[in-house]
């Protein structure tokens, strides 16, 4: 190794002791915990079990908050994305000004914190919140929606929450389908629907994978919005990890949690990276 | 194939007129190109015919159908883009099978028909590849096999060959006027290079701030300029400026030449327009002939094919000439001594500041 190169290891050292010390070590030591014995009496052990993660993937309680934080993952995912695809579009094919304009409303709630916009929706979507005091005062319904509490109300804040995400990977997804080829097919004499379908969706899938693993795996693992809009007994799996450490001190058992939910991620994560190589190999890398 | 009708065509943004009330008529089977400078409206009128822009007014009818509100895929045309528009996604053969798809060619058929179009345009091995695989000729060989696969009415071409270097334009010059002439194509290609339309075309229509200045074949928009500005674009012309004198024209410095153009009265000051390539040079010795004008060579410049020569005739005068490097003048060297004259017909005058500047 040239000297050169030495003097160029130096530049990621900083980032490489954070990484270490701030990520490395304490996942160590999270995975460690998730290995360890537990009961409510001793506390946490010393013996070594798979006690834990037996646990999670048996016990139809865990199971039941896995595949619902699974369905609300999809359901917000797919969601942000029909929502966010127009957007992108009318985003970028009006004039500079109205772009700038939308770009900045799209950005805008990013700004204000979480729990502030979660407990806004609280406010909207309660029993006796503003939207059905409205229909009720309306005579529209006699008695309040179930907004809050359940998957609808996790969903709405969440959608919320991640589309200026999704919107934000998409404008350049779709500003790199070259300008001549949507007039091509149309030329060819293929419907603009048909051209959306064979032209414009092909080419911006790579920027839809990103959009949408980012957003799935943002929103199976957000704590606020679904403890706040999900309540005590809407549970997903990251309420149920704090639950685990911070109410039942089961720290090996929320360990073991984690690791679940880090592993689903990885997986899908990874799955969807084969499937968009496989879809995209025209576009990006591949093969020649 | 079909013919093409352009009626009064005008396109209008904001204020500024690109296009004002063009008329053409495009016969089936002709190859007419589109030729002018950049902003001289060619590509809009060529994006009004494919219905990728909605004209202001006007008419636009292919094969005697008015197809001016039909959007692009109801109008059976083939477009060929300067950016080449290849689908990305998609390999060779898929490309030139997009179009036959529309058509609901199916099967068999469909693959002997992509089989033909790439062969046609000797990619017959390459249907497996995808488009970033290819070179930039390939990939515009690519495009036009798409184009054509369907037989569309009219072959639409935008500026194809100028994302090329010089001697692949040369080749896929050739090629596509063959192609062309065998499949009996209605073309209109879009063009600012001169030589292009000149070689490719049965007609061309050359155009200058969205208005058509001349429309013939390239030997009447070479040998007889409509205005000032075709005389001034095609060829490599020295540009000068002078004061009508009788059938003569006063360049300045005691230098005059004839003009067979006698339409302009005595005393308009005009717009000279010499081809270099019509300024016959002739050493001291030799009778060039009347109308001559003496002068020194400055600059003798060796351009392969050609010779060119920059002669100073007058105080302030200076002449391009050239010759063809097998011609024994093409030996002329700079201080040389040399004899200058234009034929009449070939001394090209427009008034001053006329239109179409």
């Amino acid at each position: 190794m040239s000297a050169r190169r030495i003097s160029g290891l130096w530049l990621i050292a900083p980032v490489t002791v954070l990484l270490v010390v701030g990520f490395l070590a304490p996942t160590a030591i999270m995975g460690m915990l998730s290995l360890r014995n537990y009961s409510g009496m001793s506390g946490i052990g010393d013996s070594w079990t798979l006690e834990n993660y037996i646990g999670v993937i048996t016990d139809p309680f865990y199971l039941t908050i896995i595949g619902r934080t699974l369905l609300l993952g999809v359901i917000v995912t797919a969601l942000c994305l029909l929502l966010a695809f127009p957007l992108a579009l009318f985003i970028l094919r009006s004039g500079p000004k109205v772009q700038t304009a939308s770009i900045l409303l799209v950005i805008f709630p990013l700004l204000c914190n979480i729990v502030v916009r979660s407990f806004g929706w609280m406010v909207l979507l309660a029993p006796r919140g503003i939207i059905n005091e409205a229909l009720i005062g309306a005579g529209l319904i006699a008695h309040p929606l179930p907004l809050m509490y359940d998957l609808t109300g996790v969903t709405i804040g969440l959608v919320q929450i991640f589309l200026p995400f999704m919107v934000l990977l998409l404008i350049p997804a779709l500003q790199n389908i070259p300008a001549d080829v949507e007039a091509a097919a149309l030329i060819l004499k293929a419907s603009r629907l048909r051209t959306f379908f064979t032209i414009t969706l092909p080419l911006a899938l790579p920027g839809i994978l990103t959009g949408s693993i980012l957003v799935f795996v943002l929103s199976i693992s957000a704590l606020v919005t679904p403890r706040m809009l999900g309540g005590p007994t809407y549970r997903v799996m990251a309420t149920q990890i704090y639950e685990e450490f911070m109410t039942n001190l089961n720290w090996p058992g929320g360990a073991a949690l984690a690791f679940v939910l880090t592993v689903i991620a990885l997986a899908l994560i990874w799955g969807a990276n084969r499937i968009g190589n496989r879809l995209t190999r025209g576009i990006s890398g591949g093969n020649s | 194939m079909s013919s093409l009708s352009l009626r009064s065509l005008v396109k209008r943004y904001d204020e500024t007129e690109v296009v004002k009330s063009v008329s053409l008529e495009v016969a089936e089977g002709e190859f007419v190109s589109l030729l002018g400078p950049s902003g001289c409206g060619k590509t809009t009128i060529l994006r009004m015919v494919a219905g990728l822009l909605a004209p202001t007014s006007g008419q636009i009818l292919i094969g005697g159908e008015d197809v001016t509100r039909l959007p692009p895929n109801r109008r059976n045309l083939g477009l060929v883009f300067q950016s080449y528009a290849l689908f990305p996604h998609l390999t060779v053969a898929d490309n030139v099978a997009f179009g036959l798809r529309r058509l609901g060619v199916k099967g068999a058929e469909l693959s002997g028909r992509v089989t033909e179009a790439l062969a046609r345009v000797r990619l017959g091995h390459l249907g497996d590849r995808y488009p970033r695989q290819l070179s930039g000729g390939q990939q515009q060989r690519v495009a036009l096999a798409r184009s054509i696969a369907p037989r569309p009415g009219i072959l639409l071409f935008d500026e194809p060959l100028s994302n090329l270097d010089a001697q692949l334009r040369e080749e896929m010059q050739i090629e596509l006027k063959q192609l062309q002439a065998e499949l009996g194509l209605t073309s209109i290609f879009v063009t600012h290079d001169q030589h292009e339309a000149m070689t490719l075309s049965d007609r061309i229509c050359l155009m200058a701030g969205g208005v058509i200045q001349q429309i013939g074949t390239p030997e009447e928009v070479y040998l007889s300029p409509a205005t000032g500005f075709v005389a001034d674009f095609i060829g490599s012309p020295n540009k000068l400026s002078g004061t009508m004198r009788g059938a003569r024209v006063d360049l300045g410095g005691g230098i005059a030449l004839t003009s067979a153009n006698d339409t302009l009265a005595d005393g308009t000051p005009v717009r000279v327009t010499l081809r270099q390539e019509d300024v016959a040079i002739a050493p001291i010795a030799d009778d060039a002939g009347a109308g001559a004008i003496e002068g020194t060579i400055r600059l003798r410049l060796f351009e392969g094919a050609s010779v060119q020569f920059l002669v100073a005739v007058a105080e302030g005068v200076e002449l391009l000439a050239r010759v063809a490097q097998q011609d024994p003048r093409a030996t002329l060297a700079p201080g040389d001594r040399v004899r200058l004259s234009v034929a009449p017909e070939r001394v090209f005058v427009a008034p001053a500041g006329a239109a179409g500047a």
